[in-house]
């Protein structure tokens, strides 16, 4: 089930208004918000709750006995094997196809022809995104920054609560599980913080985002050649611009459902490209995975306890194990390498030093340079391969074509959407500031209306959200 | 043992230390404004009647996509054709032709 749908609509005002309802016995609430989860889940394939189920079981019995084990040894054997199992699962559903055809194409090469069985395997949506919750539910418990649950239920519900579950954000058992197991504050609903992030993620998806896949970078992609140098610029500046839009909307509507729901996440985006550096970029970008791939990978490497060169090691296989997260693809494989070589090079460049006061242009400089660097780095990311991508390299000599793209509309989408993560920070607390004067009878007769409007500015049907893939 | 621990380890008290500890990091609702479930339901229903006035039409093109069984299809239609022909009637159905007009006129506007 989508977000920008009448059918997201029809199920959110059940959600809400039963589940408020339940607010009284909340093991029933509870019970209630899995099964709602498991129908937001199983509307797409039905099948694959039976995974969904499968995972939180065995993490919960893994947590419960990581918490109860009481030697070292055993509770870390106990550890080990529930990230074998998510990452087994992860790794079957995700790799395997590309490790066959990878072998296939290997043993070709040294001429013995004998292709292994390829298996249509279907990627359950969101499959990362759960696993990596399973994942920091039994390393947590494990470090003891969090009870186990005594519910599985709680479990259940951390692992599938549907605003996240599908793309995101990447919220923790610590912080997550205890709001699952206090009773809901029907005092204390966030409602005016929820209904503007929902607007601004519609907006950003149904308008920016959609109008710039279908209106220039979609086009622009299937055949780079065909487009004047300029135009490609601009698609790809867009394609930055779309990604951001799409996946933060995600973000945004999953940020506010929550909240209208009871539960508070926190913040996954915060205006990426302002930043000044590839290393600022990703604490700006995708918060909720910079920071477990911070705690749950590049930390138990040994992060830079081992000195500046080790340190920059895990570094650079962080990025290189995030691009692999990205997709079973060589190409992912080297867009992550790109910002893990950005990412040592800007540590060898900056030795650690920071400077806090920079004249304006040293600062847009700073900007055009992370900016440009990730939309080069865009271009392995959303190539089909490395032939598209360098194909789109190449073409940016093509002067003798006719510039198509840079029509007022895609200027003001581009631009503006460039534009925006210049808006102070607390842009949004502002605005909410000033929202929640009004009457909520009023907000919420805004917000409706809202929602018709971007509705009715957004082209026809329904994408995707690009993050669905992963 | 020793535990290995990103961040300095703290006393578990579900629903505050490890919890606040991670949620500071990007929390950004602590200063925002909380309202009763009443006054919330208030804000949803306003949301909703104002969304089924202004939005007739998309409703009925969202009827022809239900699911056939049981004649849910053919109801629902026949209801919110009824909905939208009597918001066409009062005039504010032609709220969203409006908008996705003006729109348009800018999606398709040229220097030239």
């Amino acid at each position: 089930m989508l977000f920008p749908t009448l059918d997201f609509g029809v199920f959110f005002l059940i959600v809400f208004f039963a589940s408020w309802a339940l607010k009284d016995v909340n093991d029933w609430r509870k019970a209630f918000l899995v099964g709602a989860s498991y129908f937001f889940y199983g509307y797409w394939d039905w099948r694959f709750c039976f995974l969904l189920a499968a995972s939180s079981v065995v993490n919960y019995i893994a947590g419960r006995l990581i918490q109860d084990l009481p030697d070292g040894t055993k509770r870390r054997w106990v550890l080990r094997a529930a990230i074998v199992f998510n990452l087994g699962v992860l790794g079957f559903f995700k790799y395997f196809e590309f490790f066959i055809s990878s072998f296939n194409d290997m043993m070709i090469s040294v001429g013995l022809e004998r292709e292994l069985p390829l298996f249509e395997i279907i990627l359950p949506v969101g499959i990362s995104f759960f696993t990596f919750q399973g994942i920091s539910y039994v390393v947590d418990i494990y470090r003891r920054d969090v009870r186990a649950s005594r519910s599985l239920l709680d479990v259940l519900l951390y692992i599938s609560f549907f605003p996240q579950l599908v793309a995101g954000p990447i919220v923790r058992a610590s912080t997550l599980i205890p709001q699952i197991e206090a009773k809901p504050e029907p005092q204390r609903i966030l409602m005016s913080m929820g209904l503007l992030l929902v607007l601004l993620g519609l907006f950003k998806k149904m308008v920016i985002a959609n109008y710039l896949a279908t209106e220039m970078v979609d086009r622009v992609f299937e055949d780079p050649s065909f487009y004047h140098g300029a135009d490609l610029l601009l698609a790809i500046w867009g394609y930055a611009i779309q990604i951001y839009c799409d996946f933060s909307a995600y973000s945004d509507i999953a940020i506010g459902v929550a909240a209208m729901l009871g539960y508070r996440f926190q913040k996954n985006f915060n205006q990426p490209y302002r930043s000044e550096s590839i290393r600022e970029l990703w604490r700006r970008w995708h918060i909720s995975l910079s920071t477990w791939l911070r705690d749950y990978l590049y930390i138990p490497l040994g992060g830079n306890r081992g000195g500046p060169w080790m340190g920059r090691r895990n570094l650079f296989l962080t990025m290189f194990l995030g691009g692999a997260w990205h997709g079973a693809a060589w190409h992912f494989l080297f867009w992550g390498s790109l910002h893990g070589i950005a990412l040592v090079i800007e540590t060898i460049v900056s030795k650690g030093r920071q400077l806090t006061r920079k004249p304006v242009w040293a600062r847009a400089l700073l900007v055009f340079y992370a900016f440009n660097f990730n939309c080069l780095s865009f271009i392995f990311f959303r190539s089909e391969d490395f032939s598209y991508a360098f194909l789109y390299l190449e073409s940016f000599a093509n002067f003798d074509l006719p510039i198509e793209f840079w029509t007022p509309f895609l200027m003001t989408l581009v631009f503006g959407g460039f534009l925006m993560h210049f808006l102070p920070e607390d842009g949004l607390e502002r605005v909410e500031r000033r929202f929640r004067r009004l009457p909520m009878i009023v907000q919420g007769a805004l917000a409706g209306f809202a929602i018709v409007a971007i509705d009715a500015m957004g082209p026809d049907g329904v994408a995707p959200f690009i993050y669905f893939q992963f | 043992m020793t535990q290995q621990t990103s961040t300095p380890a703290t006393p578990v008290r579900p629903g505050e230390s490890a919890y606040q500890r991670h949620f500071a990091e990007v929390e950004f609702t602590r200063h925002m404004h909380p309202v009763p479930l009443r006054a919330a339901l208030r804000g949803v229903v306003a949301g909703l009647v104002v969304g089924l006035l202004v939005g007739s039409e998309e409703l009925q093109v969202w009827s022809t996509n239900l699911p056939t069984d049981y004649g849910i299809r053919e109801t629902a239609f026949a209801a919110t054709s009824w909905w939208h022909g009597t918001m066409q009637t009062v005039g504010l159905a032609d709220i969203f032709s409006w908008i996705r007009n003006g729109f348009r006129d800018f999606q398709y506007f040229t220097l030239s």
